[in-house]
């Protein structure tokens, strides 16, 4: 079953302004249920552009996105709002916790929004910690834990109302290799337990590896896919590969950790 | 966990961003309630209370309800793009735009509940105190009493919590602007380079200080006219100076390299450059707000703490009568005067005659149409009254032109106009005298002083009838002569300067006139000043995350943690007392313009302004700067 589906997907920056930029061009993707889908390119390919489309915080200037059997830019505001609450789930790089709130109420959130019963969002909420082992430190604040813990209360947040579709805009961005490893771990085990399909952005070729399929852009478009054959190592190989491919020599994007 | 409590959590989390604006919140309820009680006070219906002040306490009403919505709103928007991360995630999170207007509401009502209970208990409290202040200024005799109104108490609450609601519904429209497409990019995008132009700077220059050096042409009679030029130079001069000359002299003080290569110094002008130029507009409000407080307080403030001295210029005799309207002859006059227990210390009896110009005369001369003619030895005794300089010596045939100053409307004398010989001549050497020589009535607005054998003369050609006796009398202490003056007007009927004036009057006059003026600039000028205060507040933590990052950064490479932190520290502490220190440059400025009335301009009441102001102002920069360094190094 097809969970989400871009046709066509076109996004021009600047119209008005008169610097037109076309950060994404005619793009096409397809994402069935369950998988995981990993989108890599250099700097200005369009990579958040696409994310951002994907995640209805921005309307394509062209082209439609269904997701869920819904068009998504035919719903308004409102029907937005709502959509996102039910079938979204978003990981950023920079976590974006509320620092106002505990652990444990910043991962419980999607849920109180959402008004269901006090015992199923415990019980969710006490499972969703015990597998990504945050449970001793839910009841402290976000700026009081390490970047790691930070990030996994910040994928739990957006797994615990079973969304049908996970963004991750560059996870492990802000993470040491080896939180980065656990989370990415965690993150797979996960939403193969739960059967959730998870589109991610990232730079990381040792983040990438995990997915079922890469898609490489540039410039707006399309480059190349990989898809797994269930061996991490190998998958590796080839998105480097890939990118040494990609950069032609030129401006070849180095997978660097932005702080 | 309900909206409710979630509000809550907000409010408990940025207590400190919103303790500036929880307490002009409270201030400004408190102001509210104080006005209302007194509004509302049985005693206003009473005859002792003038109607001028009851007229002023609504009009300081109207600004307090003007400035609660438009301060709390202002404070409120520049408080939601602090948050505006925190907003984006919740929408991205799928809370609808009304969802977050309700938690926004709820942050809102539980606030302003606290602010209102808060402002009304301290508010039944002061309203003692504030009675009196009010019965001080006033000089009541009796000091108005303690009163408490449920009336009150309920038009305050419901007053503000609709306020607060509108407020919370209009957050929408902010809300709606916070775009959360900014989740997704990097959180500081790298700022401009502040530019200059050095033409500007010029501009700057030459408007500031000529609007200056214009304020020293001003006189009683140029002043309105100069007013409007003198404020818009100033005006531009200042915001011009914010936005070019600051980024100039950053930059000259940065190519220095003594200066700007020792220690801190290269950090703290390179980002100067940007908070001074980012924060220009508010900057020159704050400014301009400081201004318009201290100018303001400093002139009512001196109009009525020297009204005593100002009366004593403007009305140099303790008594004035012209001839002897309604039978008080001079004799029956000084009977009252002792009656009144007032001691006589000096009196004048002067003849002179009243004349009215011909147009023709009146223009060639360069003299209102009324004029007084006096002989020389009588002017010399007003003259000599308080005055070092030599007057000009005349010869006959000569006449002194001497203005008296004077701000009442003219009334014409119902005289037939006529020409003297002497008027008809070509006056050779036209001297004149301008000041206060006598207390300003129509008579002796222009008077031509002619020598004692001139005089004689025009007596002797003239029609008697147009002969005026000038009185004047000089107590030991005029302060005391107040219920002299009423039993005066009482027999007189009619309340003219026509033909009874006295320093007392002028006095009573300027008292009635600034006491209820210093009152509304004194408690406005508050209000304004906590804004300005809370707008660099607010502005402060819009950079939040931007210092902390810094800081951060000039750990790593080496700075101790109390050298990262005076950066900072310096840097609001310019922010708060450039903007002061132009705002008391202008209001000194203002102040000279505006006090032409008196010979030369009084500092002492402006310079306690200018003092209390800065205690009030520096106590609100330690109160910010502890706060935000505590925000910043956590």
């Amino acid at each position: 079953m097809k969970i989400l589906e871009a046709k066509n997907v076109t996004k021009i920056y600047g119209e008005n302004a008169g610097a037109v930029y076309r950060a994404l061009d005619s793009f096409d993707l397809e994402v069935e249920k369950g998988e995981f889908v990993v989108i890599m390119g250099p700097s200005g390919s369009g990579k958040t552009t696409l994310l951002q489309l994907l995640g209805t915080i921005d309307r394509p200037s062209a082209g439609q996105i269904w997701i869920d059997q819904e068009e998504v830019s035919q719903l308004n505001e409102n029907q937005l709002a709502d959509f996102r609450r039910k079938r979204l789930g978003f990981i950023f790089q920079d976590f974006h916790l509320l620092d106002a709130l505990s652990l444990k109420e910043n991962l419980i959130l999607p849920m109180v929004l959402d008004k269901r019963p006090v015992d199923e969002i415990d019980r969710r909420c006490n499972q969703l910690a015990e597998s990504l082992g945050i449970a001793e430190v839910l009841h402290h604040r976000p700026f009081e834990v390490s970047g790691g813990q930070k990030q996994r209360t910040a994928a739990a947040r957006a797994l615990i109302h079973r969304p049908s579709l996970i963004l991750a805009d560059e996870p492990t961005g802000n993470l040491d290799s080896k939180s980065a490893h656990s989370l990415m771990e965690s993150l797979q085990r996960l939403k193969t337990k739960e059967a959730g399909t998870v589109v991610m952005v990232t730079h990381d070729p040792a983040t990438a590896s995990y997915a079922d399929r890469v898609i490489f852009i540039k410039d707006g478009k399309a480059f190349q896919e990989v898809r797994s054959s269930g061996d991490r190592s190998h998958l590796y190989q080839q998105i480097i590969h890939v990118q040494t491919v990609l950069g032609g020599g030129e401006g070849i994007d180095i997978p660097t950790a932005r702080f | 966990m309900t909206f409710q409590q979630l509000a809550f959590k907000n409010i408990r989390f940025h207590h400190r961003q919103y303790l500036a604006y929880f307490l002009s919140c409270t201030f400004t309820v408190w102001l509210f309630y104080q006005y209302l009680l007194l509004l509302l006070h049985p005693i206003l219906r009473d005859e002792t209370i003038p109607k001028q002040f009851v007229a002023f306490l609504y009009l300081i009403q109207g600004v307090i309800v003007l400035f609660s919505i438009l301060f709390i709103g202002y404070s409120q928007s520049a408080f939601l793009k602090n948050r505006k991360k925190e907003i984006g995630l919740w929408q991205v999170m799928g809370m609808s735009i009304k969802q977050v207007t309700r938690i926004l509401f709820w942050e809102n009502m539980v606030f302003g509940c606290v602010a209102i209970l808060i402002a009304l208990l301290m508010g039944t409290v002061t309203s003692k105190l504030f009675f009196l202040g009010v019965s001080a200024v006033l000089e009541l005799e009796k000091p108005i009493p303690f009163h408490f109104s449920i009336e009150a108490v309920i038009i305050t609450i419901l007053g503000y919590l609709i306020l607060f609601s509108l407020l919370s519904y209009w957050a929408r429209y902010t809300v709606k602007k916070v775009a959360i497409v900014d989740l997704f990019r990097e959180a500081v995008q790298p700022k401009k380079t502040p530019r200059f132009s050095l033409w500007l700077v010029w501009v700057t220059l030459l408007t500031w200080i000529g609007g200056y050096i214009l304020t020293f042409q001003v006189n009683i009679e140029t002043v309105t006219l100069l007013m409007f030029p003198i404020t818009a130079m100033v005006l531009l001069g200042t915001y011009l100076a914010y936005t070019q000359a600051s980024v100039y002299l950053l930059q000259r003080l940065k190519d220095n390299k003594r200066i700007s290569y020792l220690g801190k110094n290269l950090i703290l002008f390179a980002q100067l450059r940007f908070r001074l130029k980012d924060n220009a507009r508010i900057l020159f409000l704050v400014t301009i707000l400081t201004s318009i407080v201290l100018s303001s307080v400093g002139i009512s403030l001196t109009y009525y703490l020297k009204a005593n001295q100002l009366a004593e210029e403007q009305a140099p005799y303790s008594l004035s009568l012209i001839n002897e309207p309604k039978g008080l002859t001079s004799d029956k006059v000084k009977q009252e005067i002792k009656r009144y227990g007032l001691k006589l210390k000096k009196e004048y009896h002067i003849p002179v005659f009243q004349i009215v110009l011909a147009e023709s005369i009146a223009q060639e001369k360069k003299l209102p149409s009324q004029v007084s003619v006096i002989s020389e030895n009588d002017f010399l005794k007003f003259w000599n009254e308080n005055r070092n300089k030599k007057l000009p010596k005349l010869k006959d045939g000569e006449v002194l032109i001497a203005r008296n100053g004077g701000i009442h409307p003219l009334q014409q004398f119902n005289l037939p106009s006529k020409s003297l010989a002497f008027l008809e001549k070509k006056w050779t050497n036209n001297k004149e005298v301008m000041g206060v020589f006598f207390n300003e009535n129509d008579t002796m607005r222009t008077l031509l002083v002619v020598t004692n054998h001139d005089f004689a003369q025009i007596k002797n050609h003239i029609d008697p009838k147009l002969r005026v006796m000038v009185h004047a009398y000089q107590f030991d202490d005029w302060q005391k002569s107040r219920t002299f003056f009423i039993y005066l007007h009482t027999v007189l009927q009619k309340n003219s300067i026509t033909w009874l004036n006295g320093t007392n009057e002028v006095y009573h006059f300027i008292k009635q006139i600034f006491a209820p003026i210093m009152f509304v600039s004194l408690f406005i000028g508050f209000l304004f000043f906590l804004a300005a205060g809370s707008m660099l507040y607010f502005r402060l933590f819009t950079e939040q995350s931007y210092d902390r990052s810094q800081v951060v950064v000039l750990q790593k490479i080496g700075m101790d943690q109390s050298d990262a932190q005076s950066t900072i520290t310096w840097q609001i502490c310019i922010l708060f007392f450039v903007p002061f220190f132009i705002g008391v440059c202008h209001a000194s400025v203002a102040i000279k313009v505006f006090s032409v009335l008196f010979k030369e301009p009084v500092w002492s009441p402006f310079i306690y302004a200018c003092i209390g102001y800065f205690v009030i102002y520096g106590l609100y920069y330690i109160w910010t700067k502890r706060i935000y360094v505590r925000s910043i190094i956590k």
